[in-house]
Parts: C-alpha cells; sequence; structure tokens
C-alpha cells in the first residue's frame, strides 16, 4: 500500500468541496479562495487552484464575471451557480455523514440522535 | 550588463532579464503540456498568466526596472511547480495517458541539438548507435556516388523525420526510457516554436553576431520544415481516411455478395449456379446433408471473418475511434478459426464419398455392319435451344436438365484395334465412391446413348446422371475397335469426343476428320489422304 496513493484519495474531491464552501459564503477572487484556503492550510501552491476553477465553471458548477481593476489586469469574480449551490448542499450533507461515521468508527462513540 | 526582453502577459508589458524570460517560458510551456483543450486549455493559461502579471507588478519600481530570475524563481514558489498543477483526478488521467504512450524502445528522431544542418546524421547515429561523423562520411560518399540526387533524399528524410523537440522524444531518440512529462505536440506549439525561433533569427539579425546568424537562420528553415512535416502529416491522416472508407465498402460489398450467394439469390460466384440453386448443388455434391451446411457456414465464417476484421479496420481508420472490445480480437480468431475446422470437416467427409475409384464396362450389343467401314458422327445437339445454346461442356463441368437429371462431362472416344473379326463398341463408365461398391454402382448410374444405323454410329455429346446420384467425378470412355483391315470414317464434330487417336500418319484429330482410316498391324492409317499431307 501506498501511503501517497491513500493520501491522494482522501484529499480528493475535498479541494472542490471547500471551493464551494466558501464561494457558498459569497462572491470571491481566484486569489481570496487561495487565501483563504492557505489559512486553512488546504493549499499548498496557487497552481492547483486555476485548473480546478476552470474545471467546475466549465462543468457548469461555477459561473464568473470581470472586474476592474486600477492596479493591475481584470480580474474573475467567481460565484455559484444555481447547480453549484445544489452542488454544495449534497456535498455538504456527505461531509457531515462522513464525518460522523469516522469519527463512530474511530472512537466508538454513539451515533448522535 | 545584461540583454532584457520586451514581454506581454495578459496584457501587461514587462521587462525581463533574459534568463529569466526562459526561465518563465519554459514553465509556461511546460504547464501548458499538461492540459489539453478539452480541459479548458487556454482559460487555465490565461488565467495563471494573470495571476503571474499581478504577481510580478509589484517586483518592477523606478530602481529596479527589470524582472530578474529571482523574481520569477519566487513566482514558480509561490504559483508551484508545474507538476503540482494536477490535481489528483488529472494527474491519473496524464499517467493514463502517458502510459500508453510511453515507450522504451529508441525510435528514429532528427537531432535538434547536436545537429550540422537537419540533424538527420546525428539521428539516424544515435538510433543505430553511431557517431554522426560515420553518417556524415557515408552521406557525402552517397552524395558523390548519385551526383547530387542524394540530397534530395536527404530533404525527404529532413521532412520525413520528426524532430526530437520535447525531453521525452529526446529521450526516446537516446533510447532511455522516458519517465519525464510526456508534452503533447500540437500544431500551435509548432507555430510558437517558429514565432520564437524567429525571433532569434531577427535578433540575430540585428546583432550581425553572423555565427548565432546562421544557427538562427537554420533554426527557422527547421522549423519550417516541421511545419511542412506537420502538413504532410495531415495529408497522411486524410488519406488513411479514406483509405478507411474504401476498406470498409470493399467489405460491406464483399459479405453482401458473399450472403446472397450463399443463398442462392446471386449468380456472380460460381458459375454452376446457371444451372443449380445452391440448394440443389451442395445435396448434389455432398455426402451428407449436414455438410452442405457445415460448409456453408464454414465457408461464411473462413472468409467472412477476416473481411469483416477489414471493415473493422477501415471504420476505425475513417472515424478515428479508439474503442476496442477487450477480447473481441480472441472472439474473432477463434470463430475464424472454427470456420477453418467446419470447412476441413466436411471437407473430410465429403472427400471420403470421392475416395474410391472402380468402373464398369459394357460391350454394346451392335447390329451387324453391312460394311467394312463404319462412320462416326456426332449426335446434334438436343440442348441447343435455350440456355445452353452453344454450350461446349468441358469435362468437369455439369449442367441440370429437366428436373432429375444432369449432363455430365463429355465421353472419351478412342479408336483400337479389335482383336475378333466384327466391330465393337466398348463403354467404360468411371466414377468415383466412398467404397470400391459405391463406385461401382454410381458408375454404372452413368447413361449414354449410342445410335447405330447400318454403319453409322451417332454418339451423343454428353452422358447423363440422375441428380440422385449425385457428382462423383463420373467419367466415359468409350473404345471403337476397329479389326485389321477394316476402316472407321470419322465425321465433323468427332474431334469433340476424340483425344488424341493414335495414328500412322501422326495427325492431330482436328485433321482426322474427313478421312477414312484403315486399321493395319502397325495402327490406324490413313485412306483417303493425299500423300502431301
Amino acid at each position: 500500500m501506498k501511503i501517497e496513493n491513500t493520501k491522494a484519495q482522501m484529499r480528493k474531491g475535498i479541494l472542490e468541496f471547500c471551493i464551494l464552501s466558501i464561494l457558498a459564503q459569497g462572491e470571491a477572487y481566484p486569489s481570496d479562495i487561495i487565501a483563504r484556503m492557505k489559512e486553512a492550510k488546504l493549499l499548498v501552491v496557487e497552481g492547483t487552484l486555476y485548473p480546478l476553477l476552470t474545471r467546475l465553471k466549465n462543468a457548469g458548477i461555477l459561473s464568473y464575471r470581470w472586474e476592474e481593476s486600477n492596479a493591475g489586469p481584470p480580474r474573475k469574480y467567481y460565484q455559484l451557480t444555481e447547480l453549484g449551490k445544489k452542488f454544495s448542499k449534497e456535498l455538504e450533507s456527505t461531509w457531515e455523514e462522513l464525518h460522523t461515521a469516522v469519527n463512530q468508527v474511530r472512537n466508538n462513540e454513539e451515533p448522535k440522535a | 550588463m545584461k540583454k532584457t526582453i520586451s514581454i506581454n502577459i495578459s496584457e501587461i508589458m514587462f521587462n525581463i532579464d533574459e534568463d529569466a524570460y526562459h526561465k518563465l517560458y519554459n514553465y509556461l510551456k511546460t504547464i501548458r503540456g499538461y492540459f489539453s483543450s478539452s480541459d479548458g486549455r487556454d482559460e487555465i493559461m490565461s488565467d495563471i498568466e494573470s495571476r503571474i502579471a499581478e504577481m510580478l507588478q509589484p517586483k518592477v519600481t523606478d530602481a529596479k526596472q527589470v524582472i530578474n530570475i529571482v523574481d520569477i524563481d519566487e513566482v514558480i514558489a509561490i504559483m508551484g511547480e508545474p507538476e503540482e498543477y494536477l490535481d489528483d483526478e488529472m494527474r491519473e488521467e496524464r499517467e493514463q495517458r502517458q502510459s500508453r504512450s510511453s515507450r522504451q524502445t529508441k525510435r528514429l528522431y532528427r537531432d535538434g541539438e547536436g545537429n550540422w544542418l537537419g540533424g538527420v546524421c546525428s539521428g539516424v547515429g544515435y538510433y543505430l548507435g553511431l557517431d554522426p561523423l560515420w553518417i556524415r562520411l557515408l552521406l557525402v560518399f552517397v552524395l558523390f556516388a548519385s551526383f547530387g540526387i542524394g540530397f534530395l533524399v536527404y530533404i525527404a528524410l529532413w521532412i520525413v523525420i520528426p524532430e526530437a523537440a520535447t525531453t521525452a522524444e529526446k529521450l526516446e531518440m537516446k533510447g532511455e526510457p522516458v519517465n519525464v512529462s510526456n508534452i503533447g505536440k500540437t500544431i500551435e506549439e509548432e507555430l510558437e516554436n517558429i514565432d520564437v525561433r524567429f525571433d532569434r533569427f531577427t535578433e540575430g539579425a540585428r546583432n550581425f553576431d553572423s555565427r548565432r546568424y546562421s544557427k538562427s537562420a537554420k533554426n527557422f528553415f527547421e522549423s519550417l520544415g516541421d511545419f511542412i512535416l506537420k502538413v504532410i502529416k495531415l495529408v497522411v491522416q486524410v488519406f488513411g481516411k479514406v483509405l478507411g472508407g474504401a476498406f470498409v465498402i470493399f467489405g460491406i460489398v464483399f459479405i453482401v455478395f458473399f450472403i446472397l450467394g450463399l443463398l442462392g439469390m446471386s449468380n456472380s460466384f460460381f458459375s454452376f449456379q446457371q444451372h443449380f440453386t445452391n440448394q440443389e448443388l451442395g445435396l448434389f455434391f455432398f455426402q451428407y446433408e449436414s455438410d452442405l451446411i457445415f460448409a456453408a457456414i464454414g465457408a461464411f465464417l473462413f472468409f467472412g471473418i477476416p473481411i469483416m476484421a477489414l471493415i473493422y479496420g477501415g471504420l476505425k481508420l475513417l472515424l478515428n475511434f479508439k474503442a476496442e472490445f477487450r477480447g473481441m480480437g480472441w472472439i474473432a480468431a477463434g470463430l475464424w478459426f472454427a470456420g477453418l475446422v467446419l470447412l476441413a470437416f466436411s471437407g473430410v467427409r465429403t472427400a471420403r464419398g470421392f475416395a474410391f475409384e472402380d468402373s464398369v464396362s459394357e460391350t454394346m450389343a451392335l447390329d451387324s455392319i453391312p460394311s467394312d467401314t463404319v462412320i462416326l458422327n456426332l449426335g446434334t445437339n438436343r440442348f441447343a435451344k435455350g440456355p445452353l445454346r452453344k454450350r461446349h461442356l468441358s469435362r468437369g463441368e455439369f449442367v441440370r436438365i429437366e428436373d432429375d437429371r444432369a449432363l455430365i462431362s463429355r465421353p472419351r472416344v478412342d479408336i483400337v484395334r479389335g482383336e475378333g473379326p466384327d466391330f465393337q463398341v466398348v463403354l467404360y463408365r468411371v466414377s468415383r465412391g466412398s467404397s470400391l461398391q459405391d463406385a461401382r454402382e454410381r458408375a454404372s448410374g452413368i447413361e449414354y446413348r449410342l445410335v447405330q444405323d447400318g454403319n453409322e454410329l451417332t454418339f451423343d455429346r454428353f452422358s447423363e446422371i440422375e441428380l440422385s446420384d449425385q457428382f462423383r467425378m463420373q467419367d466415359l470412355y468409350i473404345e471403337v475397335m476397329v479389326p485389321n483391315g477394316k476402316a472407321v470414317t470419322l465425321t465433323d464434330g468427332m474431334q469433340q469426343l476424340t483425344y488424341d487417336i493414335g495414328n500412322v500418319q501422326d495427325m492431330y484429330d482436328h485433321r482426322m476428320i474427313g478421312k477414312t482410316w484403315t486399321m493395319t498391324p502397325e495402327g490406324l492409317s490413313c485412306l483417303t489422304c493425299e500423300t502431301s499431307d
């Protein structure tokens, strides 16, 4: 068993979920998203984000609008689409379920009522 | 003092050190190579460049007006190494793509780095494991020997052999295992390449550095050559599509005709279908009815499977789809082999019906002949009317008439010396069968008509059997026995039935017609020939 593979398996999907969660709280620039994720130690390098954002946009989960900025090139301002909102909610509940299940297994906790 | 280059990142202009420029350029190019256009590559790249521009802007001040390599390093540190750009899902996809395409064998490329002219000699040198110097010597020698025509060959090779441009290809050229990221080549990249090299070329012109100049010029033409190569590849792909289409059409036509033929609806395949339906043909020929079915299925599989493989290959070429059902090749091979087995099986069983050959002889009872000369005539073609008009039945061809009879072959007539005092005609009926007795029984089923009118004998053109007797290579030999001193006359038409009748004058059969021949102790001798014959 390769530890890297397992770690990767664990991380899969979480990045996307986090992006959706951040955007569920409001529109944001990519750099904002990156900053939040770095704060939470989810992301180490920025480069990972851009392909992800584009993929989510192509799948119709995100949309963006351009905003001019005086101090540089125009920037994309991302937001969730209706589909994205739906996805986000579903992922949230899945996350909750997983979280509960894993904790129970680890700690032999009683399931919360 | 260093040289700077002016670049545009995301519509913002920067001045950047030359070495920093190359680093940034390669960085972006590597990242670009990771994505295919389906991933939204262009958009990703523009997002990345926009972010990089954002990061670089603060680094330019009045005191430091140029982006240097340290800045680029910082940018890369923040953005991440190219490999880190891939999230795990894309990394898997890429690895899958890579493992499919990476090979460890050595491939023939043109060497873009150690080259003198087009890198042909260098690349060939790598491929063969020889020092390119020897290849170049060989080339010079060939050029001399071919009066310069060899140069055209060199140009052709230059165009056809691709240049090892990516790191992966360079490794492949040298025969080392590929474990570095493989960058997909696109025409866009090639054009970019040309742009970059053209820039270098014009730079070189401006700087009047003659060595750089020639190398840049060379690079420019090389890129042009690569572009031409791309065009040629495109043409070949188109040709491949055309070929694929041809395969498909040909294959389908073949199968259609084959099926129609098997069902007895088409005449094009077997000539005896003009007189039999395929069903009857089968029953006529095969020992057992089941053999007919086996053979039909076997033939369909044996011929059809390769044809269908052809169609499939053609479709693949045409439509460029890569779908391959696992095991389909095995199934096809298995079916084909089954067809072969079926054919063999039915063939062997049928052959057993032909294993033995036997004959029955019959001495025909002739009325007494009033003369010493017998005239041999060929009977009329009873089947002159209808589809058999002008039909010459060659040996082995068989034809059906009415519902239950079949014509087979011509009898062969020979004229030999008779022992007794009278003319005699002996019929030898020959047939094959599954045993000697079976052969004999079938032989006796051969029917033949010989009509005597005084001293005239009229031979029928064909012998007949009943359809139910089946085709078993039946044959009929007729011997006309002529005693010494008596004679025969051959009339026109008999040459169709005779086959090299031995005679003293050693004349060909068709020359023997119309003459009278008398039997002598030496053999048949011409009676009515002029001596000059």
